[in-house]
C-alpha cells in the first residue's frame, strides 16, 4: 500500500466509527454515494494525470483508492453539514431553512474537499492537467477551479445526495 | 401567475449558474468554433454554451415533469421519486445528448483530441459526453426542485 491509499484508508475508518450510528445506515449511505464515486472520476478523468508510483491498484488507469476517496468525502460532508446545521439550530434558535443548509454545505465541502485534495496532491499522488489557466491558491498550490468545483458540489450534489440517502434509508 | 414566474426564475438562475460552473470546469475537453468563442463573458465563457446548458436543463426539466404527470395521473411533483428519479435519468441522457450531437454535427466545437476519449457507437460522440448527461439527470433535476421548494 502507498502512503496515498493509507491516507485514504485512514479517512474511511474516520468516516466508519465517527460518528457512532446503525451499520445498516451507514452501508446505505455509502451505496447510494457510491454511483456518483464511480462515476466522477472516469468523467473527469482529463483533470487529473495520477502517478503511477503513488497508486498500488488501477481500473482503466483510474486509481481504486480514488473513487474510495470520492465516496468518503461526500459522505463526511453530508453527515459533518447535518450535525453542524442541528448544532446551530439548536444552540442560536435560527430557524433551519435550505439556505442553511446550503452555508453548511459550501463551508463543509470547502473545507474538506481543500483539505483532502491539497494532502493528496502535496504528497504527490497526482499532478493537475488542467485548472491553472485560472490561477493558484497560494501556499497549497491548487488550481483555483478545484474549490469552485467543491462549491458546485456541494450547491449541485448535497441536495440530491440527501434525498436519495433518505430513499435509501427508509 | 407571480409564483409560477418566481419558479421559472429560480430554475432558470440555477440553469445559468450550472452552465458557468460546468463551462469553467471543463475548458479544456474540447475548444469552440471561433464563431461560439467570439460572443464570451470574460473571454472565457461562450455566451452560446451558457445558453444551451440552460436549455438542455430546462427543456430536460419541462419533459421529464410532464411525463411524470402524464405516466403517474398526478399534478403533483415531488422533490424526490423513484419514478421521477428514472423519467429524469432517461430525459436528460436523451435530450442532452441529442442537443449536444446537433450541435457537434453543426461545427459548434470539436472534442479536445489529446484526451483520446473512446467513442459510443453509431452517434460517434465521446462515452464520457453521453454518460455525463445521464449523470446530470442523477444529480441535477433533484437539486433544482429542492431550490425551486417555497
Amino acid at each position: 500500500m502507498t502512503i496515498a491509499e493509507i491516507l485514504i484508508t485512514l479517512f474511511f475508518l474516520i468516516y466508519l466509527f465517527f460518528p457512532r450510528r446503525p451499520a445498516v445506515e451507514k452501508i446505505k449511505e455509502f451505496v447510494s454515494v457510491s454511483v456518483f464515486g464511480v462515476f466522477f472520476p472516469f468523467l473527469m478523468k482529463p483533470v487529473w494525470q495520477y502517478h503511477p508510483d503513488s497508486w498500488s491498484l488501477f481500473i482503466r488507469n483510474i486509481p481504486v483508492f480514488i473513487i474510495l476517496y470520492w465516496i468518503i468525502i461526500i459522505s463526511l460532508a453530508i453527515n459533518m453539514s447535518d450535525r453542524a446545521v442541528k448544532k446551530i439550530g439548536n444552540k442560536k434558535n435560527i430557524k433551519v431553512t435550505k439556505w442553511l443548509y446550503l452555508v453548511s454545505d459550501i463551508a463543509v465541502f470547502m473545507v474538506l474537499g481543500i483539505m483532502g485534495e491539497s494532502l493528496l496532491y502535496q504528497i504527490g499522488s497526482f499532478a493537475y492537467m488542467q485548472g491553472n489557466g485560472f490561477g493558484v491558491i497560494p501556499v497549497l498550490n491548487i488550481p483555483l477551479i478545484i474549490p469552485c468545483g467543491y462549491i458546485g458540489l456541494a450547491f449541485f450534489g448535497a441536495p440530491a445526495f440527501r434525498f436519495k440517502k433518505k430513499a435509501c434509508v427508509p | 401567475m407571480a409564483k409560477l414566474t418566481k419558479l421559472y426564475f429560480s430554475d432558470i438562475i440555477i440553469a445559468f449558474v450550472f452552465g458557468v460552473m460546468w463551462e469553467s470546469l471543463s475548458t479544456d475537453f474540447w475548444s469552440y468554433n471561433i464563431k461560439i468563442a467570439e460572443w464570451s463573458f470574460f473571454n472565457i465563457f461562450p455566451i452560446i454554451m451558457i445558453l444551451f446548458w440552460m436549455i438542455v436543463l430546462l427543456l430536460s426539466l419541462f419533459l421529464s415533469e410532464n411525463l411524470y404527470k402524464t405516466l403517474v395521473h398526478t399534478n403533483d411533483i415531488p422533490i424526490f421519486d423513484k419514478r421521477l428519479y428514472l423519467i429524469d435519468i432517461l430525459c436528460f441522457g436523451i435530450i442532452g445528448t441529442s442537443l449536444e450531437l446537433i450541435l457537434y454535427s453543426l461545427g459548434g466545437f470539436d472534442y479536445n483530441q489529446e484526451l483520446r476519449w473512446r467513442l459510443f457507437p453509431l452517434i460517434g460522440l465521446p462515452n464520457n459526453a453521453v454518460v455525463g448527461y445521464f449523470g446530470i439527470g442523477i444529480y441535477v433535476p433533484t437539486m433544482i426542485r429542492y431550490y425551486r421548494r417555497t
